[in-house]
């Protein structure tokens, strides 16, 4: 009876990795605060009873006081509220923002990987360039021309962030492309669009995952920090990196204004990478197996 | 060695000249609007406007513009800002010298904090400091420059203020003398919070980078070989692995020196500090595209030679590189 027990069980690769992930107390852990910030996210706007942008008479009250769960800022704002948005916000951007770089990158890195040649170079050039630019001028440059709306926004993101996609998608179709059963796939006489979409497609993916956790923390961090600098979202607007930049006068006196945006824009990032972290471990079939 | 050096000089030139273009394109063929910015709301005569425009070269076509702005560029000018006048030299002269302190002593803490834990948490793996490294290492990636910059100004200043700890307090103003031109003359703390702040954020990516390389080429058979011949372990670690382990480790530290910009803009605006930085933040906001083109020529610039020097040091450090350039050409 016991013997049988004892075999290991066959498990796929997929059911592997969730077998791995869910085995990570870390990235549990990130999981966990992540799925309740997005409920915050989701709710919270609708049970404070306050409008993001009504202003109050309490002025810096302190969290708890007058029906204001986390306080009020300079403007009497609830901070609940606000903090709450900003959550969707930073979760919408970077959704959007990741979503278009992840295809921009599939796109190009998957035919400068796939075909080489005078493509490759052309585009692993302008990755080149692009990537002397430090991302904050990028920003700078196309807030400072174009303004800053939503859409521009997430537009100077994309430029940030569509070229690590690209050079990594890339760098990972040419390594599956050279493995021997793409070969074997391409001597049996499978066409082009075969060997994508059923050789290496599914093997190239993995990475992707990874880097769409670590795409949607690093947008995050970007949004704000353009809004720190305020070349991003601007007042009323509740951006976390807005509601930290009008904070810092009151650092001495009233630092919950600083602490609480603060925070909850660290356990945001610091979620998302925690994932990222567990699924980098668990997707990567080297580690299989090892405890 | 020779031929792959002037490959990729001129490799970074024309990188550099596509990345200038690429910034000139996006502030002049939509122009940032000067006029506005001097007269504010107030309508001026059509003549002045026109004279305005002319003083700034704006009435020309855009590829005479662009002709011109690389003529002038290298004679050493780089226009005016179309706020105040000021020669932008004369603006990035002011920025630069801040700004370059402020990124010296990041880089140098950058480097002795990432040296340093990457090589402790390799040799003590699995200690108790190993593991606090780890989990600060991940924690820290999760926090942007600018709140950990005034969350240090709380610890390191306010803190301190309030419960009289004066010992405790690195909140102080910027030195205002230097020996050297990088050593404090005076209030040497002043230094030490933006630098940490600058340093930080990086420096525990490049320890954990530079900890799993040493794991992995200790791992090598070369690395049992000189156990086995007797060899000192201080020796093994620094002369064998140290040296093979360090090659990912560099290219990780050069874009994190491109990087270190955009930390250098939000530390020098959290601390208030007279930079490039914040300069090329408050001409972006006021649309001053002369101010912002000329900082982005020096910060473009300054990554292309550091991503050069990468190339080479991989040379110096990895000779299979050497010789592969041989063999390609």
């Amino acid at each position: 009876m016991s013997e049988i027990e004892q075999i290991p069980q066959s498990l796929s690769y997929w059911q592997d990795v969730r077998k791995r992930f869910f085995g990570n107390k870390i990235s549990i852990v990130g999981l966990v605060m992540l799925v309740f910030l997005i409920l915050a996210g989701i709710i919270g706007p609708f049970i404070s009873g306050w409008k993001y942008d009504d202003l109050g008479p309490d002025i810096l009250v302190g969290p708890g006081s007058n029906g204001h769960w986390l306080g009020t800022d300079d403007l009497g704002r609830d901070i609940f509220t606000r903090v709450t948005f900003g959550i969707r916000l930073s979760l919408t951007v970077a959704l959007v923002v990741t979503a278009i770089s992840v295809f921009v990158g599939v796109a190009l890195g998957g035919i400068a990987g796939y075909f080489g040649g005078w493509v490759d170079t052309i585009i692993s050039r302008f990755i080149d360039t692009w990537q002397v630019i430090p991302f904050v001028l990028i920003g700078f440059a196309i807030i400072t021309v174009f303004g800053s709306s939503f859409w521009v926004i997430v537009a100077a993101l994309v430029f940030t962030g569509w070229y690590s996609t690209t050079r990594l998608f890339r760098a990972s179709v040419m390594q599956v492309k050279s493995l021997d059963y793409v070969e074997a796939a391409r001597a049996t006489g499978a066409t082009t669009k075969r060997i994508i979409l059923r050789h290496i497609g599914p093997n190239a993916i993995p990475p992707i995952i990874v880097v769409l956790a670590f795409s949607v923390a690093g947008a995050i961090l970007s949004e704000s920090v353009y809004a720190f600098l305020g070349v991003g979202f601007r007042e009323p607007t509740p951006s976390l990196g807005v509601m930290i930049s009008s904070s810092r006068n009151y650092l001495t006196d009233k630092p919950f204004v600083f602490f609480i945006p603060g925070s909850i824009l660290v356990l945001l990032t610091l979620s998302i990478v925690l994932i990222g972290d567990g699924l980098r471990d668990a997707l990567d079939p080297k580690l299989r197996g090892v405890k | 060695m020779f031929t792959y050096t002037i490959k990729r000089l001129l490799q970074s030139l024309i990188v550099v000249w596509a990345a200038v273009t690429l910034m000139f394109a996006l502030f002049f063929v939509i122009p940032g609007d000067p006029i506005s910015l001097k007269s504010g709301e107030k309508a001026l005569p059509q003549e002045i406007l026109d004279n305005i425009e002319r003083k700034y070269g704006l009435d020309k076509p855009t590829y005479v513009q662009y002709f011109r702005f690389w003529g002038n560029l290298f004679r050493g000018d780089l226009g005016y800002s179309y706020k105040n006048d000021k020669s932008v030299n004369t603006i990035l002269q002011d920025g630069l010298s801040t700004s370059a302190r402020l990124l010296f002593w990041g880089a140098l803490f950058q480097l002795i904090i990432a040296l340093a834990v990457g090589l402790t948490s390799a040799i003590k793996r699995g200690s108790l400091g190993d593991r606090i490294g780890t989990v600060f290492s991940v924690g820290i990636q999760g926090i942007p420059v600018f709140v950990s910059g005034l969350l240090a100004q709380y610890l390191f200043g306010v803190l301190p203020f309030q419960l009289h700890w004066d010992w405790l307090n690195f909140f102080k103003p910027w030195p205002t003398t230097w020996h050297a031109g990088i050593i404090p003359g005076d209030s040497w703390k002043g230094v030490v919070l933006p630098a940490l702040v600058v340093a930080v954020v990086d420096a525990a990516f490049i320890a954990r980078m530079l900890r799993s390389s040493l794991l992995e080429v200790l791992r090598a058979d070369y690395i049992r070989t000189a156990f086995a011949k007797g060899l000192s372990a201080r020796r093994v670690w620094f002369h064998h692995a140290l040296r093979n382990a360090l090659i990912p480790v560099v290219t990780v530290y050069g874009t994190s020196l491109i990087a270190i910009f955009g930390v250098a803009v939000q530390t020098e605006k959290v601390f208030s500090l007279p930079g490039m930085g914040s300069t090329i933040a408050d001409s972006a906001l006021s649309q001053d595209a002369p101010v912002v083109l000329g900082l982005a020529i020096v910060v473009i610039s300054f990554g292309a030679v550091v991503n050069l020097i990468v190339d080479l040091s991989y040379a110096l450090i990895d000779p299979r590189i050497k010789i592969d350039s041989k063999a390609v050409h």
